[in-house]
């Protein structure tokens, strides 16, 4: 039999004013393995901190999104957006599924080439292209979203040069009734200018327009929001269609669904408010279906949805440092996971889950990461059960933006595993060490 | 455009030709030349055959007839036999001279009246002319003094000494005594008494070009002699002199009618070869004795009737019947027919309207044919769709209808019609409850065809998109699924019924194409009725391939062909026949193909040429293209082995081809890479080969589609060789 855990006594404060009725729940299980790996085992083997990926749910959460869309609406296509993780085991999962790539620099761009995506199922976003990538997208049959005049003109000068036709979307941003509005990429709708550069990139007759394009913002919590976008995209859609007699081939509808993380702030866990891919799905697909666009004429539709797609897949398994009661007699942890490895905690209140059985006491805490900066707060009121130097925890959901997003301050960067579908660990990104940065530089002569 | 007298002459030189072979349902020059030839052993007779088939071709062109007909021989046959048989009675000379000529019109007038009253069965004219021509001849000489019975059939030896002397005389006794069996000796001779000749010898040439022009052929001629032979010996009557009587071919020719020409060759219509000949035999016998008051004989007369008869009955038919096989695409040769049809197995291009699964992405068959539940008896023919996830259909607890994936998901149609009921306003059933008032609940049938309605069931009351009345296309949205009627979960019931009541009996019909899902692969499926359990995902048409694919008549094309450095230029150009069947024409080399496409594939039909011109390359390597084939999936099919193997490694398989094929050729296609952009979609196709179970690979291709047009194929075998393409439009 096992020996029984001691767990040092807390004291807690009667607390009134629960958020709700019922307060929320603090009971729950620890999470002792992912995908049957015990959280023990890959820690020794690995190291902490560890990011961990499954490649199960990577795959399910797709198909749960894909069918939600396909089951909806005849031409369906993802495009897996590498600024939200471009780890090239993970885009190389989504390209299996059938996902194309998304991308919005010349450095992803060729992460994307060289993960084997043919050059026509790559979307080149954002709004820095420089003229060196989009000559190598337009060799490549990319497809380009224009963002502002001076790329069209840019783009007008290298088809001119090369003898090439570019193929283009328009990027169009636009008013959904959702705050914050999104009015710094691409042609606003509003004001007519989006139609504008449509109008001209038609008349000029320098590149072939196959798509419009759209991203209305991130973590969108209301679907009906995208049928505000949609519905303008179709209208853009319907005049071109009318005017130059000329069926553009896709609708990009952007990303931005929302994760079931709880937003700083929010009043309640994201697991209960964010709207589910069925919910996004019918919203966006009715929107096209009821629309006047003839249905010979129904144009793909593509999703850029990353963080919904792989949030649910990434853990990351973190080890006590020390505990330490702070002067306001509040109980903290040093964990070897700050913001440096999880900058995206500065707008998520993550989940920590001790990896570990626990008792039904909680107390509240604060969690520091090491870095010694005042910033490094993982989080900084949330209830756990007392754990001791040497424990180890889950955060979940962290796939999105972190591995894109981490900073090499003051330590190397851990470990990224991935589980597969067999229950197998491979790593997926080797912990740096000193020769990983050695590498990169150099000493002058004189300093030598 | 007007007809110069050479093209006159070149077109009557090469009727007369075919017209000897036309007798065999060919169209091969080389038969045609044994058969000259052979009717030449008595040359007055072989002019006299000539000259009633030019005397027709002639006619023909005054009158002004088809020139493709004339050039092929067809409006001549009927002359020539009547012209060897006014040779094979008379002695030749000038007033009997002109009754040839008259006789060759005659034929051709009979020819035509006849085929336009048998057309509009569908039927051929066979040679009936031929037949009714000799009998006026014959009838009408009777009171003609100038007409003088010849008697060089009386005296064989005499006519063969006078053709090559003692060596051929000596040859001949031999041939005729030592060394054919009594029993083949009557079968040459049955076969050449087609073209009136009396010897063996005579049809052993015969024979001979047979054998090349058709392996089929010739197998089926034996067959259908020695059944007759058999079946005469049995009831009991003197057979020596069969082959003499004109009577004996009438089993060979409709041997090869039936067995491998109008029927696709099989062990079927082999079978019915056994069946037919009795029938046929008291058929001859009793219309000989008929025909004896007039003294005249029968000549073809039984075959023609058989025939006639057979076609009749084969196309009253209610159901298709997949054993003895109609040929749809006439070749006019056996193996031809046979390895074409053996091709396009599944292609049917002759069968109802399209119908598509009336869904979009990935659903599951909850009951299908002869289902468990309800699909039973009338309504056996029906199938249950629901969407399902990780097995199972709802997700949470399953108590409500929002939990069920398929509720509330779009129904599109799955063909194109006319919306002719829908029934609305019924309320969804809490889950586990059923309707049994209104069993079907809110449905909706379209009118696809005469006989062909598709029905759908239990939807979501009010979700209609479409009013009664309306025409729908394929996949355009109708309604929403529900739980209404006899449903205690939400699905969707699809049928297809022959009658447009709601609840009208099922019928089977096929899916014209969908994706079955096994794993992570998609396989397309033609014409398939999905079974219980499958994961099923309607297609997608990949509408800038079917453009790229679309070959409008009138459209030139200028062809450069680069091979070891070498280039050399071709002009092609699309057309239409009077069938109104497309084919591509290289005006270059006289070589052309025939294709075929509708909204679903594009695909040659045929081709005829050379195996060196680029055509065939461009027949190679897009023989068969589907336009719902999805990117990196192959795509495989069958050529017709007659396209693909040179004729001596074929030769032997043939006799067999019936039964079994030893050689294979296969055709797979992969599409390597599809953009949105106009300016790209790239193909793979593969040919191998197959010779029992060694398989090799034999060419390789890559084709290029820039701007909706072929533009480039690059082809490997032992040597590459690189063809583009540019495109003119004529109007």
């Amino acid at each position: 039999m096992e020996k029984k855990k001691f767990e040092r006594p807390v004291i807690k404060k009667v607390q009134i004013g629960m958020p709700s009725k019922f307060g929320l729940k603090s009971e729950y299980a620890p999470i002792k393995e992912i995908d049957g790996v015990p959280v023990k085992d890959l820690i020794q083997q690995y190291g902490s901190p560890l990011y961990v990926f499954s490649e199960k749910t990577i795959r399910e959460t797709y198909a749960e999104a894909y069918k939600a869309f396909s089951t909806r609406y005849p031409k369906v296509q993802f495009a897996w957006s590498y600024k939200t993780n471009y780890l090239n085991a993970i885009c190389k999962v989504f390209h299996r599924e059938g996902s194309w790539a998304e991308v919005v620099s010349g450095f992803e761009y060729e992460k994307a080439l060289k993960n084997g995506v043919p050059g026509n199922q790559i979307i080149f976003n954002g709004p820095y292209k420089t003229k060196e990538d989009l000559v190598t997208a337009i060799k490549n049959h990319s497809y380009i979203h224009i963002d502002h005049y001076d790329e069209y003109y840019m783009l007008i000068d290298i088809a001119e040069e090369l003898q090439l036709r570019p193929q283009v979307a328009v990027r169009v941003n636009m008013d959904t009734g959702i705050y914050p509005q999104w009015s710094r990429f691409g042609f606003n709708y509003e004001n007519g200018e989006a139609w504008d550069i449509v109008q001209r990139i038609l008349i000029s007759n320098k590149m072939d327009l196959v798509g419009l394009h759209c991203h209305i913002g991130t973590y969108i919590m209301v679907p009906w929001a995208y049928s505000t976008a949609m519905n303008k995209l179709i209208d853009l859609f319907l005049g071109i269609e009318k005017k130059f007699n000329k069926h553009l081939q896709y609708i990009d509808i952007g990303g931005g669904f929302a994760s079931k993380n709880t937003l700083k702030g929010a009043y309640l866990p994201g697991t209960d408010t964010c709207p589910t891919f069925d919910q996004y799905a019918d919203s966006i697909t009715s929107t096209l279906i009821n629309s006047s666009i003839n249905i010979e004429h129904l144009p793909t539709l593509i999703l850029e949805t990353g963080r919904g797609l792989i949030d649910d897949a990434g853990y990351l398994l973190g080890t006590v440092h020390a505990t330490k009661r702070l002067p306001d007699g509040k109980n903290s942890y040093i964990t070897d996971i700050g913001v440096n490895l999880l900058f995206t905690s500065f707008w998520y209140d993550y989940k920590i889950t001790p990896a570990q059985e626990f008792g039904p006491y909680t107390e509240e805490s604060v969690v520091y990461g090491p870095l010694c900066m005042n910033i490094d707060v993982l989080r900084e009121y949330v209830q756990l059960p007392p754990m001791k130097k040497g424990d180890h925890f889950v955060i979940s959901r962290i796939g999105a933006y972190n591995n894109t997003q981490w900073m090499q301050f003051i330590m190397y960067r851990p470990n990224v595993v991935l589980i597969d579908t067999d229950k197998k660990t491979h790593i997926i990104r080797k912990k740096e060490n000193y020769e990983t940065f050695a590498i990169q530089e150099q000493i002058p002569e004189h300093l030598k | 455009m007007k007809h110069s007298i050479k093209s006159h002459f070149f077109d009557w030189f090469s009727g007369l030709l075919l017209s000897y072979s036309q007798v065999f349902f060919s169209k091969s020059k080389i038969f045609s030349w044994f058969i000259l030839i052979i009717t030449f052993t008595y040359p007055e007779l072989g002019i006299c055959g000539m000259i009633a088939s030019l005397s027709a071709l002639v006619f023909a062109s005054i009158i002004g007839l088809n020139n493709t007909y004339i050039r092929n021989g067809y409006y001549a046959y009927n002359a020539l036999l009547v012209g060897l048989g006014i040779g094979y009675y008379y002695e030749l000379n000038l007033p009997v001279l002109v009754v040839i000529v008259l006789a060759g019109f005659i034929t051709l007038l009979l020819h035509l009246w006849i085929e336009q009253w048998l057309y509009k069965y569908r039927l051929p004219v066979l040679s009936l002319p031929f037949v009714i021509t000799l009998w006026f001849v014959i009838l009408s000489t009777r009171e003609l003094a100038f007409f003088e019975l010849s008697d060089r059939n009386l005296f064989v030896l005499n006519n063969i000494f006078a053709l090559g002397g003692q060596n051929l005389l000596s040859f001949y006794t031999w041939f005729n005594d030592e060394f054919l069996p009594p029993l083949f000796k009557y079968f040459f001779t049955a076969l050449g008494s087609i073209f009136f000749q009396d010897t063996a010898l005579a049809g052993f040439v015969i024979f001979i070009g047979l054998i090349v022009f058709s392996r089929i052929a010739s197998f089926l001629a034996i067959l259908g002699f020695f059944s007759a032979y058999y079946f005469m010996h049995f009831i009991g009557i003197q057979n020596e002199h069969i082959g003499l009587m004109f009577i004996g071919f009438n089993f060979i020719l409709t041997s090869i009618a039936i067995g491998g020409i109008f029927i696709i060759p099989n062990l079927y219509s082999h079978l019915w070869i056994l069946i037919l000949t009795p029938v046929n035999v008291l058929l001859t016998i009793s219309l000989s004795s008929m025909l004896q008051n007039w003294q005249l004989s029968i000549y073809s007369l039984s075959f023609n009737l058989i025939i006639l008869m057979f076609l009749t009955s084969i196309r009253s038919r209610y159901k298709g019947n997949r054993k003895l096989i109609e040929t749809y695409y006439q070749e006019y040769m056996p193996e031809k027919n046979l390895y074409s049809y053996l091709a396009s197995k599944g292609k049917e291009i002759n069968s109802g309207p399209v119908l598509l699964l009336p869904f979009w992405g990935e659903w599951t068959v909850w009951q299908g044919y002869n289902g468990n539940y309800t699909h039973k008896d009338l309504y056996r023919h029906a199938l249950d769709f629901v969407i399902t996830y990780q097995g199972k259909n709802y997700k949470g607890n399953g108590a409500t209808l929002d939990d069920y994936y398929t509720y509330n998901k779009l129904v599109v149609s799955p063909g194109s019609g006319w919306v002719v009921r829908i029934v609305d306003g019924i309320e969804d059933n809490p889950i586990g409850e059923v309707n049994l008032i209104h069993n079907w609940g809110n449905s909706i049938i379209i009118k696809h065809s005469e006989y062909v309605y598709s029905q759908m069931s239990h939807l979501k009351a009010g979700s209609f998109k479409v009013k009664e009345g309306d025409y729908v296309r394929v996949g355009q949205p109708l309604a929403h699924v529900g739980n209404s009627g006899r449903s205690p979960e939400p699905h969707l019931h699809f049928q297809v019924q022959a009658y447009p009541m709601l609840g009208s009996p099922t019928i089977e019909y096929t899916i014209s194409r969908y994706l079955l899902i096994e794993g992570k692969n998609k396989k397309l499926l033609y014409k398939t009725v999905p079974s219980e359990q499958d994961h099923v995902e309607n297609i997608q048409i990949q509408s800038n391939l079917a453009k790229a694919l679309h070959f409008i008549p009138g459209t030139q094309i200028e062809v450069t062909l680069h091979e070891n450095m070498r280039i050399t230029k071709y002009d092609w150009e699309v057309f239409t026949d009077s069938l109104n069947q497309t084919y591509i024409y290289s005006k270059t080399t006289h070589s052309y193909a025939y294709i075929y496409k509708d909204d679903l594939m594009f695909y040659f039909r045929s081709f005829h040429g050379k195996k060196t011109d680029p055509l065939y390359l461009l027949y190679c390597s897009c023989y068969h293209i589907e336009f719902a084939v999805l990117p990196e999936q192959k795509f495989t099919q069958p050529y017709p082995l007659h396209l693909i193997f040179p004729f001596y490694k074929t030769f032997w398989q043939d006799v067999f081809a019936p039964f079994y094929n030893i050689l294979k050729a296969i055709y797979s296609i992969k599409i390597l890479s599809n953009s949105y952009s106009s300016n790209s979609i790239i193909i793979e196709s593969n040919m191998h080969k197959k010779i029992w179970i060694k398989e090799y690979l034999f060419a390789k291709a890559t084709i290029t589609i820039v701007q909706q047009k072929i533009t480039k194929i690059e082809w490997y075998d032992k040597n590459q060789k690189t063809v583009y393409l540019t495109y003119k439009n004529k109007y």
